[in-house]
């Protein structure tokens, strides 16, 4: 074995950590190699000088110093979760009461405000429509089937989508019935065709027809909608009928609203509308009109910068009104006074700003 | 983990019982300073280091999973952030000169600025302080990965084995490294005594 060779394994053959051959050779080579041998001493001298290094003792506080500075950062960080957690079994259940209880009230909420929001919008009341046409219907022609679309349609007034006045009113249009085509049939024809009213022999397929006109979205047409109409373009024609009274249909022009309008004319409603610089003023000149007028069942709402008063009046004061509702304002009418039925009306009276 | 002294203080440690910790602490501490002060040659600095590395091990503890005895696991801590601390020594020594701690080479070997300690007065004190200084100084100049192996081989005594599951490198490597720490310290310790 080269000195080299051997001076690399004399740390392990130090530590016995030599195969016994290598032991052998290393063992062999020491004693006729003095250089060996010297390096072979300095390893020994070396070993007794590492290992006689003393052991130190870590100070006396060093576990306390070592215990308060984790306890320092355990309590630091339990107060952490303190504010986001704690108590952790106590607060989750709170959350999750609390989230819940939001949601059901928030559907409570939205139950309770729903039947308002059916309550103003048909102030375009389309449904109202059913109302002079059931109560046109003589009972005793009625079929069980008719009673049953009746007393289904009755329920959905009771639902709140007619107004209590808006019944009273037409309960007293006795002698004719007014019938509006579905709106089906409209979206499908030239605005310039007229539409003709037909006859209906049957009770039953005429209040189908209004029930899908009270059910289709466009009566439902909000307020607002209703002064950028322009002027009507509507043409009426009415038909006498048999037994039932007047058939009314209505002309519509492609412009407007058809719908919203042909539906104010079948319930009795009438529209009028008034520009004014002062809707304040406006509005307590037309109440005190519709007072001496006798009208019954006056409301008001405001709506978008809008004053609205609904009220019923009797048809034959109607034109007294539009004399005396000219002196507060520039007034539009949506309906012909000719139009009138007798006896109690819906009127829907709009005053605007004039700008 | 199994056959590990450890065992059920580590587990305690782990669900958050610090008496249990502390336990550990007082268990371990003298051989992390040992190895620590070993490592730095300074026992202030050391005694920090070794506080840091129990703190290290206390947050990590959860992520402990056994593969290695406690002891070794805990080891492996104080060693790289003694080698931590060492680079960090060393950069700012660069930066900002030899600080007046700081032993100075001479021809004879390290010398220490300090003047003698006067409780040291008896020569045999004094000589045994005077040599177990120098061969601390001899081991601080050696190359980290040959003081390392050299402190936990020839100064705390661990096995090939643990030594390899200490510093994660392989057998062979532990070994050749301690042969050439030897011959290392061996060239610098006679440097220093002039003769060993």
């Amino acid at each position: 074995m080269e000195c080299n060779v051997i001076r690399e394994k004399l740390s392990a053959f130090l530590e016995g950590a030599v195969s016994p051959e290598e032991k052998r050779l290393i063992g062999e080579h020491l004693p006729a190699c003095q250089d060996c041998s010297d390096a072979l001493e300095d390893l020994r001298k070396t070993e007794v000088l590492v290992k006689g290094l003393e052991k130190v003792e870590p100070p006396a506080w060093f576990k306390q110093k070592v215990m308060a500075r984790i306890r320092a950062k355990e309590e630091a960080k339990k107060s952490i979760l303190h504010k986001l957690f704690y108590p952790l079994h106590v607060k989750i259940p709170i959350e999750a009461f609390a989230t819940v209880l939001i949601a059901v009230a928030a559907i409570y909420i939205f139950k309770a405000v729903e039947p308002k929001m059916k309550y103003t919008a048909p102030l375009f009341p389309g449904p109202v429509a059913l109302a002079p046409e059931e109560k046109a219907i003589p009972k005793k022609d009625l079929s069980p089937g008719a009673k049953g679309d009746l007393a289904r349609s009755e329920h959905k007034r009771d639902k709140g989508v007619i107004t209590e006045g808006k019944k009273s009113a037409v309960a007293e249009v006795k002698e004719g019935e007014l019938k509006i085509e579905p709106s089906k049939p409209l979206q499908g024809e030239s605005p310039s065709e007229p539409v003709l009213a037909k006859k209906e022999k049957s009770i039953e397929p005429r209040h189908e027809k209004v029930a899908k006109a009270a059910e289709s979205p466009k009566p439902k047409a909000s307020l607002s909608q209703l002064p950028s109409l322009g002027p009507p373009t509507k043409q009426e024609e009415i038909m006498a009928s048999k037994g039932a009274g007047k058939e009314i249909t209505w002309e519509l022009g492609a412009t407007g609203h058809p719908v919203s309008v042909a539906a104010e004319k079948k319930a009795g409603l009438m529209g009028i509308t008034i520009h004014v610089m002062d809707i304040k003023m406006a509005r307590e000149k037309t109440e005190n009109i519709l007072g001496q007028l006798g009208a019954q069942k006056i409301e008001r709402k405001s709506l978008q910068g809008t004053e609205i008063i609904s009220a019923e009046l009797q048809a034959e004061k109607i034109k007294d009104l539009f004399e005396k509702l000219v002196s507060i304002g520039e007034v539009k009418e949506k309906g012909a006074p000719s139009d009138i039925p007798k006896g109690n009306t819906g009127i829907r009276i709009e005053i605007v700003r004039n700008h | 983990m199994l056959g590990d002294e450890d065992y059920e203080l580590v587990c305690l440690s782990q669900k958050g019982d610090v008496d249990a910790f502390g336990a550990l602490v007082e268990r371990h501490q003298k051989n992390m300073v040992n190895i620590a002060y070993r490592m730095l040659g300074d026992y202030e600095e050391a005694c920090d280091v070794v506080q840091e590395a129990f703190l290290s091990a206390y947050k990590a503890i959860r992520k402990f999973r056994g593969d290695s005895m406690f002891s070794t696991w805990l080891y492996r801590i104080v060693i790289n952030i003694s080698k931590n601390h060492m680079k960090q020594m060393r950069v700012r020594l660069q930066r900002e000169g030899p600080s007046i701690d700081v032993p100075i080479e001479t021809e004879e070997g390290h010398l220490k600025r300090d003047p003698p300690d006067p409780i040291a007065s008896i020569a045999e004190q004094f000589e045994k302080k005077e040599i177990q200084t120098k061969v601390q100084s001899c081991i601080n100049s050696l190359d980290d990965e040959y003081r390392e192996v050299l402190v936990l081989r020839d100064i705390q005594g661990f096995s090939y084995d643990e030594i390899c599951d200490i510093l994660k490198i392989p057998d062979g490597t532990v070994k050749s490294r301690i042969f050439r720490a030897r011959e290392s310290l061996k060239d610098r310790l006679k440097k220093a005594f002039g003769d060993l």
